[in-house]
C-alpha cells in the first residue's frame, strides 16, 4: 500500500462537482460582501461617504472601520506562524497592519466593505461610494524606497523594515587569493501565486451552539482561529475554522489576510452569514505578490573552476506590510550553495517595503532565487575558465564522501544544517545521461553551422521542507471498522486524504478502502500548524505513523486476549485480525473497536475506543534534491524559445504515492516555466499594476508545457521514521536556473542572462549581435 | 425589469424570473445551487466556469443567463449517469489529472467537446482545444494523459454498444 | 466580477433591431456573441442601459457560397466558420484564421461581425478582411451601405460603423486561379490575441511572376492595415523567396509602433518583417504544392 501508485480518494466528489470550494458555501439568510479599494499607492482617506451606497436597493450597509473597535484591529505581526526568527537577523521593526485604516498603503488595499443582499447589489454598493483621498508620494519598487529621501511607505518607520547578516569562513582571503573575481546583479520579478480559485472566505455566527464558523481559503486555519477570537474575545472553542476543499494555494493563501478577520467580525455583529470571494481583478491588484528580488553576487574562484568564496548583498520587496519578516530571504541564504561548496561566504541583506501588496511566499520561497543564483555562478565560471558547465560543477559539488555535510550554515529554525543521506553526484550524472548531455554538446556544434541556435543548462535545487514545530494525528477505528485519521493541516490539492491514508492503511493493516482522512477543521483537531513550507507529508504523515501504531499496539493488545494468543501471533491484514499460524481464529476490526468500547481493560491502554492521537516533532528540516536538465532551441528571427529535451531527476526519499509525488513535480515543473519565461507582476512607477488580469498575466497553458522526464532517485532519510523527504516545493526552483543557462548557451553566451524571466526582448537583442 | 427564462440543465427543466444582468454562472450555481461550475478568472480566460450549451462548449462567466434561454445546458453534474461516472471522469480519476479539483469541471467539460470533435485526437490537437483552460497545479501534463484514456475509453464503450 | 444593471432586447428580426437601436441610440449597446463586450461590463468599463441581443437575428446569420461572392452573416461564429465544409472548399483560409482566434470556448461564441464592429487592435479576422478586400454591409434605417475593408478600420477600437447602423454581413471574392493564401500569428502569451498577425493573398501568371499580392496586418498599429509596400513591392516580380525576403523588409513602413512590456518598437517592427515574410513564404510553397490555401 505505501509507495503504491492508488488514485487519489478526494478525486471523486471534485470530479462529480461535489466539492465544497468556500464560494460554494450556500446558508439560510446569506449575505455577500464587497470591498472598496484604493486607487492610489498611498493616500490619506479623508472621507467614505456611505449615502448613496445606502440607497442601493440591496445593500444593508457600508462599514469602513469606525462602526467597531475590532474593525480597527491589527493583524498578527509575524502572520506566517511556521515563522521562526532567524539568528541572522540583526534589525527589524515592522509597521502594524490594520484591517481598516486611514492610510492606504498600496492601490488595492481595502478602504470599506459593502454588505448585501447579493453580490450583484454588493457590487453596486462599492460603485455607488464615493472615497475622498489625499493622494501623497508612494514609492513602487525598492529601488526607489532605498533612495535617499524616499517617501515613507509609512510614517514613523524606515522604509528598510530589516536587515540580517552572517559569514561563513573568510571571504577576504578567499578574494585576496582568487584567480579570477566575478560580479553580477541577479533578480527575479514578483510573481503571482494564481491558484485558479482565489480567496473567499464566509462566517456565520451559530447562535443555537454558540460558535463563529468561518469557512476559509487559508493555508493556516488555526491562524485564523486564534486571531478571530483574540479580536472578538471569544474563547478558541466558540470559533471554529473550516478550509475543506482549496483550489490551490502555493503560498499566497498562506497568510492572513484582513478579509479574513473583517468577514466573521461584520457576521458576528450583524448575525447574518456573509461570503466574500474574491475577483480575479482584485486578487491581481490587492493580493499579496511574492515581490522583486535583487542579487549582487561576488565570486572568488580558481583557475581550475573550484570557489573560493562567495559575497551575496540581497534586495527584497516586501510590500506595504511585512508579514514574515526575512523568511525568504533566509531561505535564499539558506539553499543558496544548493549542491556545492562554498568555503568563505558573506551575506547581508535588507527587507525593504514599498507602496505594493504585502509580499508572501510562492512555492518555493527564496530557493528559485538561490537556484538561479547558484547556477549562475557556476555558469559565469565556467565561461570565465572555459571548462564545461557540467566540469565546473563536478569540481565543486558536495560527494558522499562529504557526508554528513555542515556548510556552516544554521537553518532558520535555529539547528546547523547538515546534510546526509544524499548522493548529489549520482543526481548529476544520471541527468547528464538521460538528457544525453555529451551528445547534444555534439550535435550542438553542427546544427549551429546550420544555423540552428541549440543550449544546454544545468539547474540543482536543495529543498530543506518537513520543517516543525510538529503536527498532530488522531485515528479512530469505529464500531463499523471504518478508521477516521484526523490531521492538524488542510489540503489545496496535494492529495493527502490519500497519501495520510496510505500509511495509515500499510501500518494498521486496514483496507485502504476503509480509512478516511479528515483535515482543515479546527473542532477536528486542537492543533495545526497549517500546510506550507513542504511540511505535511514529513510532519502529518509521520504523526498518522504514531498514532495508528499506537491504535495498532491497542488492537494487537486487545485482540491476543480475545483470541487467546500471545500479541506475537497477532496479524492484522484487509482490517480483519487473526491469529497467525494454522488456527482460522479472527475478529475484524469493526468487532473488535465495538468490544473496546466497554470493556474493562481498556483502561490499561488508555480508555474506551481504538483510538489514539500523537505528534512527530522533527529534530529539524528535512533535505530533498534534485537536478533538472534542459535543452533549447531559440529561433533567431523571433526568439521564440523551443524546449526540445527536459529532464527532472529528483531525491524525496520513499515516495508515499509515485502518482501523487509525480503530480507534484509536474505542476511545479509548469510553474518553473513560467517563472523562467515568462510570468511577472509589473507595476508602473505610481504602483499600479500593468498585469492585472489573465489578459495580461503570463500562466502556461497545455499547448506551453513540453513533455519532461522525471527520473527518481531514492535514498530514504534516517531523519524520520517513513523515510521521506519532502518534494511539494521542489519542481518549481530549478527550472529558471537550466532555462535561462540553456538560452545563455544557445545565443552562444553572448549575454549573460541576469533576470528572471528571460524576456523576448534580450534574447531578440542578443541576436541582433550574433 | 426581470425576464422570465426556461432552461433545461442536466436533462431537467428550469423556469426562474431573472435579472438580465445575471450571468449564466451565477444562474447555475446561486439561482440552481450547482455548484460545480467555477469562477476563476472574470475575463474568459481560466475555463473554470466552461459548461456545454446547446452542445457547444462555453464559458458561463461570459453569457447572461438571459441568452440561454431556450437553451441546453449540461454541467459537470451532468456527467455521471446512473451513480456511474463518464469516461473522461474516470480517466481524470485514474491518471491523477487534478489536484486541487478547481479547474477540472471546466476542463472536464472542454474535453466532452474536444472528444465530441477529435475522437481520436493527436497530441497537438489536445493541447489546442485545451487551449481555453488554465491549470495551475497539475502541469497538464496528467490532462493530457487522462483524455487520450478516456477517448479510448469511450471508443471501446460506443465498440461494446455497436456490438451489443 | 458583476456587471452594472441594464435592460435586455432581444430582437428577432432586423428591422426590429433597428428601430431599437434609433429609440435608444446612445444609451444601447449591440451584443453578438458578447465575448468583448460581456467582460468590459463586467468590469464595468461599459454600462449601457439597453441591451440589443442580435442571436436571434436570422438574416444575420449563415454562411453562403454563390459562384460570385462568399457571405458570412455577421452574426457567425468563429466556430461555424472553422468548421464550415462549404468555406473549406470556397476559401479555406478563414478556417485557417478563425481556427487560432482565442480558444474552443471563445470561438464557440464569438462572431466575426463582433469583432469587426469592435475593432481590436490585435483581433486576427481584421487582417484577412484587409487582405482580401472584403466587403463589410451595413444597414440602417436609411438602407444598405457598403463599406471597403481598407476603409472600415479608421482608429483604435473606431470603425466606418455610423450610428444606428448594424454590421451585418461580410462579402468576400473568390480567389482568382493560382492565388495561395495564409494566416500566421504570433499570439499574446497571456491572452492569445495576435501579437503580430499576417494575412495574405498572392496571385501569380502562369510564369510565376507575382500579378497581385494583397498583405494585412494586425497586432502591431491602432488598427489593421494594408502592408501597401510590400504589396507593391512583389507586384510585377518573380514571386520567390528572394523577392519575398526583400519585399518583407518594408512591411512596417508608415506604421505606428511603440514598446510595449513584452517587446522594444525595434522587436516588434522586426517581427511584424518576420511574420510578413514567413506568411508570404507560407503562401510561396502552397503554391508549389498546388495547395493554395492550405486545405
Amino acid at each position: 500500500m505505501l509507495g503504491e501508485a492508488v488514485p487519489r480518494k478526494e478525486d471523486i466528489r471534485l470530479i462529480t462537482g461535489r466539492g465544497l470550494y468556500v464560494e460554494d458555501l450556500q446558508l439560510p439568510g446569506m449575505c455577500y460582501a464587497a470591498f472598496v479599494r484604493s486607487p492610489y499607492a498611498r493616500a490619506e482617506v479623508l472621507k467614505v461617504n456611505k449615502e448613496a451606497a445606502l440607497a442601493v436597493p440591496g445593500v444593508i450597509g457600508v462599514f469602513h472601520g469606525s462602526e467597531w473597535p475590532e474593525l480597527r484591529a491589527r493583524l498578527p505581526e509575524l502572520n506566517g506562524s511556521v515563522t521562526l526568527t532567524s539568528p541572522y537577523i540583526d534589525h527589524i521593526n515592522i509597521p502594524h497592519h490594520h484591517l481598516f485604516s486611514d492610510r492606504a498603503s498600496y492601490v488595492g488595499e481595502q478602504v470599506a466593505v459593502v454588505v448585501a443582499e447579493s453580490p450583484y447589489a454588493a457590487a453596486d454598493g462599492v460603485a455607488a461610494i464615493e472615497v475622498e483621498y489625499e493622494p501623497l508620494p508612494a514609492v513602487a519598487t525598492w529601488q526607489a524606497a532605498m533612495k535617499l529621501n524616499a517617501p515613507r511607505v509609512h510614517d514613523g518607520f524606515d522604509n528598510v523594515v530589516a536587515h540580517l547578516k552572517h559569514r561563513v569562513g573568510d571571504v577576504k582571503t578567499a578574494f585576496a587569493a582568487a584567480d579570477i573575481v566575478i560580479e553580477r546583479r541577479l533578480e527575479t520579478q514578483s510573481l503571482k501565486c494564481m491558484a485558479i480559485e482565489c480567496r473567499a472566505v464566509a462566517a456565520q455566527w451559530d447562535a443555537a451552539t454558540g460558535t463563529l464558523n468561518i469557512w476559509t481559503t487559508g493555508q493556516f486555519p488555526y491562524m485564523t482561529r486564534g486571531t478571530v477570537a483574540g479580536i472578538l474575545g471569544l474563547p478558541e472553542d466558540q470559533v471554529r475554522v473550516i478550509a475543506r476543499d482549496i483550489g490551490g494555494g502555493f503560498g499566497l493563501k498562506g497568510v492572513l489576510y484582513a478579509e479574513d478577520v473583517i468577514i466573521p467580525v461584520l457576521a458576528y455583529h450583524l448575525r447574518r452569514p456573509i461570503r466574500w470571494a474574491e475577483t480575479r481583478n482584485e486578487h491581481m491588484i490587492s493580493s499579496n505578490h511574492s515581490g522583486n528580488q535583487a542579487h549582487d553576487v561576488r565570486i572568488a574562484a580558481k583557475s581550475d573552476g573550484t570557489i573560493l568564496g562567495l559575497d551575496l548583498k540581497l534586495y527584497k520587496e516586501v510590500g506595504a506590510y511585512d508579514h514574515f519578516d526575512m523568511m525568504l530571504q533566509i531561505n535564499t541564504v539558506n539553499h543558496l550553495t544548493t549542491h556545492y561548496k562554498v568555503p568563505a561566504l558573506e551575506i547581508e541583506g535588507w527587507a525593504i517595503s514599498t507602496n505594493t501588496p504585502p509580499g508572501s511566499p510562492y512555492r518555493g520561497a527564496g530557493r528559485v532565487e538561490a537556484v538561479f543564483t547558484m547556477d549562475r555562478v557556476l555558469d559565469a565560471i565556467a565561461k570565465e575558465t572555459g571548462l564545461d558547465p557540467l566540469e565546473v560543477r563536478n569540481r565543486n559539488i558536495v560527494t558522499p564522501a562529504d557526508m554528513p555535510y555542515r556548510n556552516g550554515q544554521i537553518y532558520r529554525d535555529g539547528v546547523p544544517v547538515e546534510y546526509h543521506d544524499i548522493d548529489f553526484p549520482l543526481l548529476l550524472s544520471k541527468a547528464a545521461a538521460c538528457v544525453d548531455y555529451h551528445g547534444w554538446r555534439d550535435r550542438q556544434k553542427n546544427l549551429r553551422a546550420q544555423g540552428r541556435y541549440v543550449g544546454i543548462g544545468i539547474g540543482s535545487y536543495v529543498e530543506a521542507g518537513g520543517l516543525g514545530p510538529c503536527e498532530g494525528s488522531t485515528v479512530k477505528i469505529d464500531t463499523q471498522g471504518r478508521i477516521s485519521v484526523f490531521v492538524g493541516v488542510n489540503s489545496q490539492g496535494q492529495g493527502h486524504e490519500t497519501t495520510l491514508a496510505q500509511i495509515c492503511a500499510h501500518a494498521l493493516g486496514a483496507k485502504f478502502e476503509d480509512v478516511s482522512v479528515f483535515g482543515g477543521d479546527t473542532r477536528l483537531m486542537n492543533f495545526g500548524f497549517g500546510t506550507g513550507a513542504s511540511r505535511v507529508a514529513v510532519n502529518s504523515g509521520n504523526a498518522v505513523l504514531r498514532a495508528t501504531g499506537t491504535v495498532r499496539r491497542k488492537v494487537v493488545n486487545l485482540a491476543s486476549r480475545i483470541l487467546g494468543c500471545s500479541e506475537d501471533e497477532v496479524i492484522i491484514n484487509d482490517s480483519i485480525v487473526a491469529v497467525a499460524g494454522a488456527r482460522q481464529n479472527s475478529i475484524t476490526l469493526g468487532e473488535l473497536a465495538t468490544r473496546a468500547v466497554r470493556d474493562r481493560h481498556m483502561i490499561d491502554l488508555g480508555g474506551p475506543g481504538l483510538n489514539a492521537t500523537e505528534f512527530f516533532y522533527p529534530n529539524t528540516v528535512v533535505w530533498g534534491s534534485g537536478v533538472n536538465m534542459a535543452v533549447v532551441e531559440v529561433d533567431k528571427q523571433t526568439g521564440a524559445v523551443e524546449i526540445l529535451k527536459y529532464v527532472v531527476v529528483h531525491d524525496c526519499g520513499l515516495p508515499l504515492n509515485p502518482l501523487v509525488v509525480e503530480g507534484q513535480i509536474s505542476g511545479g515543473f509548469a510553474q518553473g516555466l513560467g517563472i523562467a519565461l515568462g510570468e511577472r507582476l509589473v507595476f508602473d512607477e505610481d504602483g499600479q499594476v500593468l498585469t492585472g488580469s489573465l489578459m495580461d498575466y503570463f500562466m502556461p497553458r497545455a499547448s506551453d508545457v513540453p513533455e519532461i522526464q522525471i527520473e527518481h532517485v531514492i535514498f530514504p532519510t534516517s531523519d524520520n521514521p517513513l523515510g521521506i523527504k519532502s518534494v511539494g516545493e521542489s519542481a518549481p526552483n530549478a527550472p529558471g536556473a537550466a532555462l535561462s543557462a540553456a538560452i545563455e548557451d544557445a545565443l552562444e553566451g553572448r549575454i549573460n542572462i541576469t533576470r528572471l524571466p528571460v524576456t523576448r526582448r534580450e534574447i531578440l537583442a542578443a541576436l541582433r549581435t550574433i | 425589469m426581470k425576464h422570465q427564462i426556461s432552461i433545461t440543465v442536466n436533462g431537467a427543466p428550469y423556469s426562474r424570473e431573472v435579472e438580465p444582468r445575471l450571468l449564466l454562472v451565477h444562474f447555475l450555481r446561486e439561482t440552481l445551487h450547482l455548484t460545480g461550475t467555477h469562477v476563476g478568472c472574470d475575463t474568459s480566460q481560466c475555463g473554470a466556469c466552461t459548461i456545454r450549451l446547446n452542445g457547444q462548449a462555453v464559458k458561463s462567466c461570459t453569457v447572461f443567463a438571459v441568452q440561454a434561454n431556450g437553451g441546453d445546458v449540461t454541467t459537470v453534474e451532468g456527467l455521471a449517469q446512473s451513480g456511474e461516472l463518464h469516461p473522461i471522469q474516470e480517466a481524470f480519476h485514474e491518471c491523477h489529472g487534478l489536484q486541487c479539483g478547481f479547474c477540472t469541471p471546466g476542463m472536464m467539460m472542454a474535453v466532452t467537446q474536444l472528444l465530441d470533435r477529435y475522437p481520436e485526437p493527436t497530441l497537438e490537437q489536445i493541447k489546442h482545444q485545451l487551449d481555453g483552460n488554465i491549470c495551475r497545479c497539475t502541469g497538464y501534463h496528467n490532462i493530457i494523459k487522462a483524455v487520450q484514456v478516456a477517448g479510448k475509453k469511450i471508443r471501446a464503450r460506443e465498440a461494446r454498444v455497436g456490438l451489443s | 466580477m458583476f456587471p452594472a444593471a441594464f435592460e435586455y432586447h432581444r430582437p428577432t428580426t432586423l428591422h426590429e433591431a433597428l428601430a431599437l437601436l434609433e429609440e435608444f441610440g446612445d444609451n444601447a449597446k449591440l451584443m453578438s456573441g458578447g465575448h468583448s463586450l460581456i467582460p468590459s461590463m463586467k468590469l464595468r468599463l461599459i454600462q449601457p442601459e439597453h441591451l440589443i441581443d442580435l442571436a436571434s437575428i436570422d438574416a444575420l446569420k449563415g454562411i453562403r457560397v454563390d459562384d460570385d461572392v462568399i457571405t458570412i452573416g455577421a452574426a457567425t461564429t468563429h466556430w461555424e466558420v472553422e468548421s464550415s465544409r462549404d468555406i473549406k472548399e470556397a476559401l479555406p483560409v478563414l478556417c485557417e484564421v478563425a481556427r487560432v482566434i482565442a480558444d474552443p470556448q471563445v470561438r464557440n461564441r464569438g462572431t466575426m461581425g463582433g469583432s469587426l464592429a469592435n475593432s481590436d487592435p490585435a483581433a486576427d479576422w481584421p487582417a484577412t478582411i484587409v487582405a482580401l478586400d472584403a466587403e463589410l454591409v451595413c444597414r440602417s434605417q436609411r438602407g444598405e451601405r457598403v463599406v471597403q475593408a481598407a476603409e472600415w478600420f479608421q482608429d483604435l477600437f473606431v470603425t466606418a460603423l455610423m450610428d444606428g447602423e448594424i454590421l451585418c454581413a461580410i462579402r468576400f471574392k473568390h480567389l482568382p486561379p493560382r492565388t495561395a493564401a495564409a494566416y500566421q500569428k504570433l499570439p499574446h502569451p497571456a491572452s492569445r490575441f495576435a501579437l503580430v498577425g499576417v494575412s495574405a493573398a498572392v496571385t501569380t501568371d502562369e510564369s510565376g511572376r507575382c500579378i497581385e499580392a494583397r498583405v494585412g496586418i494586425t497586432g502591431v498599429h491602432k488598427h489593421a492595415v494594408h502592408a501597401r509596400e510590400v504589396e507593391q513591392s512583389l507586384k510585377g516580380r518573380p514571386f520567390a523567396p528572394a523577392v519575398i525576403s526583400s519585399a518583407a523588409t518594408m512591411a512596417d513602413s508608415g506604421l505606428e509602433i511603440a514598446d510595449d512590456i513584452h517587446f522594444s518598437a525595434q522587436d516588434r517592427r522586426e517581427l511584424c518583417r518576420t511574420y510578413v515574410e514567413r506568411t508570404l513564404k507560407q503562401t510561396y510553397q502552397r503554391m508549389l504544392d498546388c495547395d493554395f490555401q492550405g486545405k
